[in-house]
């Protein structure tokens, strides 16, 4: 058995008094193995959260079926519970009143831990995120980093077969998302049987921590792949970023003659050095060899150079048609 | 089986931990709720006193004193509970791990209840000390059974508003708040529920506070004579309500769960 979830064809809608159905799923299908941290990335309204409830036994679907470590969401609930956890970003659960260890404590205790096997994971687990020393702190007096270190905690104390990470990282700063990611990504790795699903606003995390990514938007999975395979899939084509320091008539004659064989060329100046610089976009990666000793052979002198790499939000802006930043619509989950 | 029961007993046993421990902490909360509850049973036992009624009256006021926070915190520390730990983000984090929605709310209740009794053990020591009253023990182990009893039914009346409270979000907030003073009234807090009369009395007897003040003032205060029926047979309905309330509350507690996963009303807040 190797498929942590499966989910298959899953549509979920939300019926509002006054108002048209809303197609928060609309028969979304994907799997994700052991071993894997899987990423749902996808903008607001898109569907990741509403899929994450479902998967989580929080929310019925109201067609297809979930299946998490083989057993169905829906009717199998009670098997799926011990095995799962959930975190989300700017979560502000538990109890102000009671200390780090104390809320630590309490949630094992609704997982029916045993309270010294429990309090042994929470030290570890506190001595990993650096917050043994505040284990006596009171959760209200904590700063939003160090709460989102406790959630992780609290997720990771359980020994969950599937970790459902819902934006870990908002509203944390450098330092903390740096550990998060770190502590998810050595987690999995300890543990064959483990999995995670993320989502994130963050491409640089999805992109860093994801063996495979699924792009979802009004409902529907649009790519399902590695990041890398995203990015290749998005262009062919090999792109750099040159300064040299003449570009006039030899030169440019050399770029036409390149461009009738169909590469193409962004003419511009380089900010720091005020030299000429071109953008170009390569048919072949051999041809940036032969541009080179061309360029040179016309009297221009190589200054800089750099290979542009696509980004996952590129191939995200790609499929979704804007970015996260362009954000509009509100899920009818939160 | 056995593993079923250790995860009810451990859940019990951690969500009171932060109801009696927790609650400890705001050392101010539980010196106003003191001190509220001793200026209302004063004001009732200087207006009894003020129209020359007999000092029976005084003891029985004292007696309301000592239940009411029990009273209230059913209201407000279990029925609306789930509806809170929605907005705190709590809720999804106990459904979410597999110990049942009953196990947090009987620990919410035997939390609620021990801590609500260091509260009214207070009142009932500042209503001796200030007003003098006197009790007269005729059979202790009657008088806890009886108000034993009346916990047990009370605390199973408030899990059974928790779930209704969970479904309905701020509707049911604003009924409990309307309800809140009516119930007060209904249950004879500070005076003798039999001057309800038959009728509302019919209603009263529902909520386990009024049969049960009534059957500890019979068994604490002798000179106490307008009762509503023998404590004994008060005690055989507290505890036929008490049942009945429980096996309400198990059935309501998961139909709700499993109509709010449907509806999608256990992760929208500020509905």
């Amino acid at each position: 058995m190797h498929t942590a979830i499966q989910v298959e064809n899953l549509t979920r809608v939300f019926n509002r008094r006054g108002t048209a159905p809303f197609y928060a799923l609309r028969g979304v299908s994907f799997d994700v193995s052991y071993g894997e941290i899987f990423g749902l990335l996808g903008p607001n309204g898109a569907g990741k959260t509403t899929t994450i409830k479902i998967m989580s036994t929080l929310l019925l679907p109201t067609s297809g079926r979930v299946t998490v470590a083989g057993f169905d969401v829906e009717k199998d609930y009670t098997h799926v519970r011990p095995l799962i956890s959930l975190i989300s970003g700017g979560e502000t659960s538990g109890y102000g009143i009671l200390t780090v260890e104390e809320q630590l404590w309490m949630f094992s205790q609704f997982y029916g831990m045993e309270t010294p096997v429990a309090r042994a994971r929470i030290e570890e687990y506190l001595k990993v995120v650096s917050m043994w020393d505040s284990r006596r702190q009171q959760m209200n007096r904590l700063s939003t980093g160090m709460r989102q270190k406790v959630n992780l905690v609290r997720g990771l104390v359980t020994d969950p077969k599937v970790l459902f990470l819902d934006e870990p990282t908002l509203g944390v700063d450098v330092e903390a998302s740096v550990i998060i990611r770190s502590i998810v990504r050595d987690w999995v790795r300890e543990k064959p049987e483990r999995s995670v699903i993320l989502t994130t606003h963050y491409m640089a995390e999805a992109d860093e921590l994801c063996s495979r990514v699924a792009i979802i938007n009004h409902g529907l999975i649009l790519a399902n792949a590695a990041p890398a395979q995203l990015k290749q899939d998005l262009d062919s084509r090999a792109h750099y970023e040159i300064t040299v320091d003449r570009l006039d008539g030899k030169q440019l004659d050399l770029i036409t003659a390149f461009m009738e064989e169909g590469n193409d060329f962004v003419l511009g100046v380089d900010k720091v050095t005020n030299s000429p610089m071109l953008v170009a976009h390569l048919m072949h990666e051999s041809d940036i060899a032969r541009l080179i000793t061309a360029l040179a052979g016309q009297g221009a002198t190589l200054e800089y150079m750099r290979k542009l790499e696509p980004t996952l939000e590129d191939a995200f802006l790609k499929m979704v048609g804007r970015r996260f930043e362009d954000e509009e619509e509100v899920s009818p989950i939160s | 089986m056995k593993k079923k029961f250790l995860l009810f007993l451990r859940t019990l046993n951690a969500r009171a931990y932060v109801r009696i421990f927790g609650q400890m902490r705001e050392a101010t909360w539980v010196v106003a709720s003191v001190l509220g509850g001793f200026f209302t049973m004063a004001t009732y036992i200087y207006l009894y006193r003020t129209l020359g009624t007999g000092s029976e009256f005084s003891g029985l006021v004292v007696l309301g004193g000592f239940m009411t926070p029990f009273f209230l915190n059913v209201l407000w520390g279990v029925a609306t509970q789930l509806y809170w730990e929605k907005e705190m983000g709590n809720l999804e984090l106990m459904l979410v791990s597999p110990a049942p929605l009953s196990a947090f709310l009987v620990g919410l209740s035997v939390g609620g209840a021990m801590h609500t009794m260091l509260r009214s053990l207070a009142v009932l020591f500042f209503g001796i000390a200030v007003f003098k009253v006197q009790f007269t023990v005729l059979h202790l182990p009657s008088a806890l059974l009886v108000f034993l009893v009346t916990l047990f039914s009370m605390y199973g009346l408030g899990i059974v508003f928790s779930s209704l409270f969970l479904y309905h979000g701020r509707d049911a907030w604003r009924t409990a708040d309307l309800v809140m003073e009516p119930t007060n009234v209904l249950s004879g807090s500070y005076f003798p529920a039999r001057f309800l009369g038959l009728g509302l009395l019919g209603i009263a007897a529902l909520i386990p506070t009024t049969l049960g003040l009534d059957a500890l003032r019979q068994l604490l205060v002798p000179s106490f004579t307008v009762k509503v029926l023998d404590w004994r047979w008060e005690l055989l309905i507290l505890i036929g309500l008490g049942l009945v309330f429980a096996f309400i509350a198990s059935w309501a507690l998961r139909s709700v769960e499993y109509k709010a996963r449907r509806d999608a009303r256990l992760t929208l807040r500020w509905q």
